[in-house]
């Protein structure tokens, strides 16, 4: 026993002495050089993802990107790129400011951000933020600074908006008009740029009626399930957008059959939610842009929703009345047996 | 040893002094990327790029930033006392006296309004902002010549300001300028058509004028809706009640859901008007 204590102490011993050795002070780097090597890594999925039209999946490896360096301007960058074409601007903002926060003066981030702005239809906002970026690249060509890196990114392509308008000035008022202070009576008027939790609670709103409201009484799932995830490429490349399937009629699982019977259609890209309302007949509420795919979609079932366009729809959405509940029953029935 | 010494300390004092060069384009660089964030509406990165500036700032430039930051997000109170207490250093900043003024009145407080934005113009008369906020103090107090006055000299300084142009259509379609509300309006819509506000107000000076203005250019179902409850009340307002339950009932229809407020709205619209309603 004694024996067997001596041989471990001295196999120890080296070791030991190695832990206090110098080449142990330089290991520890070793960690923040393999972390700058996994970011990087990440940006460059990111890039060739978006490059390829895979924007779930590069959303994916630039949020790995981001959270590897905080600080890191491309990884937001192209994470709000990713998300401008997800179609999810309400988040895409908040990834443009942080990018401009740690690279304000990056031209290319701002051109960007007016592209997303142009897609969502503030052309003003748009034209400010060209202006700005025109101004920044006049100084920086003056100072004839080039960087390689965001050679890489030149895929997040600029669009061909004219400049205009200059910034206006450094303190600017918003006053409530005559619509506002009669809240009461007539709706509250539509910010230009909502937030995303004003903007599913619009949703919510709009689909109870009341615009009073506050709490929010439909349950719309912000991000689809992991599983749905996977499905994003097959998605992606059959064109159609994402789908939210509520169920406001209350039978069980009825959302989440017809997201089964669509995926054989080629909708793999669904989520689903519960209403707490009921609805006689049933919904597609879709964008403006997305007025193909929800005729697709209405056609494909069989029974008649009405089609209703909202700039508000974060996305298209399937909203299940009691007119589904006959087409339910046989999904119900094929199941079973 | 000594020379030795006196080597280190020139060398030191040498970086020092070139470091602190250096750093003086970059903080005023800094503090103009915050400034154009904040004027920008990009809250999120001026916020973060305050948070993160560490002691880039002194404590004046800081103070001030934070609150011309507390300003763009609302926090009123908070931005009237960062302001009142900057202005104590420096009493003659014109920003400062106009961000003073601008939290004052969206607190309601146009008596301490008033002196701090007339002093903000009379210091610096190309402040568009400093106008704007006085032309709707006079606009509270129903000073309409001087509010017309207050406007025309932001207008003048700041003609493509969408916020702008709707608050002076605001002010006339109180003095029931109607046609000239309209024109602001347009203008408004015209640079920037994203503008919901001034839509609305465009819709509310077209009714009361007595218009009756199509929404069939709108192609979004709900905002449609909205637009037409909108009008239907203004002309509930202008006593046309017959027209006011037609907006509303047509704005039912038009909404993807159940719209309560406008049917809430056509409740209260006399009841002979809602039978003849279609």
């Amino acid at each position: 026993m004694h024996k067997i204590r001596m041989m471990t102490v001295l196999a120890l011993f080296p070791l030991a002495l190695s832990c206090s050795s110098r080449q142990i002070e330089v290991r520890a780097i070793q960690p923040a050089e393999s972390a700058r090597m996994a970011q990087g890594e990440a940006l460059t999925k990111g890039r060739m993802l978006f490059g390829r039209g895979e924007y779930a999946l590069a959303a994916d490896a630039f949020r790995k990107a981001a959270r590897q360096n905080p600080e890191s301007a491309d990884a937001y960058n192209g994470l709000a790129a990713s998300y401008d074409h997800l179609g999810r601007y309400d988040l895409s903002r908040r990834y443009y400011e942080l990018a401009l926060a740690f690279a304000p003066d990056d031209g290319r981030i701002l051109r960007n951000f007016a592209r997303s702005m142009l897609g969502q239809g503030n052309r003003l906002a748009a034209r400010k933020l060209i202006a700005e970026a025109a101004a920044l690249d006049a100084g920086s060509r003056e100072a004839a600074i080039g960087d390689a890196s965001f050679a890489q990114t030149a895929t997040f392509a600029t669009d061909g908006t004219p400049n205009g308008l200059a910034g206006t000035g450094s303190v600017t008022i918003a006053l409530e008009d005559p619509a506002s202070h009669q809240r009461d009576v007539i709706i509250p008027i539509t910010q230009s740029s909502p937030s995303e939790s004003t903007l599913f609670q619009r949703v919510a709103e709009a689909f109870v009626g009341g615009a009073s409201r506050t709490e929010r009484e439909v349950t719309v799932a912000l991000d689809p399930p992991s599983s749905v995830r996977e499905h994003d490429r097959s998605a992606a490349s059959a064109n159609l957008p994402r789908l939210h399937i509520l169920n406001a009629v209350g039978r069980k699982h009825q959302a989440a059959r017809m997201r089964r019977h669509l995926a054989e259609d080629g909708w793999i890209h669904a989520s689903t939610g519960d209403a707490r309302w009921k609805l006689v007949r049933s919904r597609v509420l879709f964008r403006p842009r997305d007025e193909a795919a929800a005729r697709k979609l209405a056609a494909s079932l069989p029974f008649k929703p009405r089609l209703l366009s909202s700039r508000h729809a974060p996305m298209l959405m399937l909203v299940l009345g009691r007119d589904a509940a006959p087409f339910d029953r046989q999904l119900l029935g094929s199941t079973a047996s | 040893m000594t020379r030795c010494f006196a080597f280190l300390i020139a060398i030191t004092t040498l970086g020092l002094g070139s470091a602190s060069g250096a750093t003086e384009p970059a903080t005023q660089s800094f503090i103009q990327a915050v400034e154009r964030a904040i004027a920008g509406d990009r809250l999120i990165q001026a916020e973060t790029m305050i948070a993160r500036s560490g002691s880039m700032l002194e404590t004046w430039e800081r103070g001030r930033l934070e609150a011309k930051l507390m300003l763009a997000l609302r926090h009123d109170a908070e931005a009237f006392r960062r302001f009142e207490r900057l202005l104590v250093e420096d009493a003659s900043d014109c920003e400062l006296l106009a961000g003073k003024g601008i939290a004052a009145l969206r607190l309601a407080r146009p008596n301490d309004a008033e002196p701090v934005l007339l002093a903000a113009t009379a210091a610096c008369p190309g402040l568009a902002s400093a106008w704007s906020a006085l032309a709707v103090v006079y606009d509270q107090q129903a000073q309409r010549d001087a509010a017309n006055a207050a406007y025309s000299r932001a207008l003048a300084i700041d003609a493509n300001n969408p916020a702008l142009l709707n608050n002076a259509g605001v002010s006339l379609l109180a003095q029931r300028r109607y046609a000239d509300a309209i024109g602001m309006f347009k203008r408004a819509i015209s640079l920037d058509p994203a503008n919901q506000r001034a839509k609305n107000n465009l819709d509310i000076a077209r009714v009361a004028s007595g218009e009756r203005p199509s929404f069939d250019a709108e192609d979004d179902s709900q905002r449609r809706a909205e637009r037409l409850n909108n009008a239907g009340y203004m002309a509930l307002l202008a006593g046309d009640e017959i027209d006011a339950a037609r907006y509303f009932s047509e704005a039912i229809k038009t909404n993807p859901f159940e719209f309560m407020t406008a049917e809430a709205n056509l409740r209260r619209a006399p009841k002979t008007a809602v039978e003849d309603a279609p």
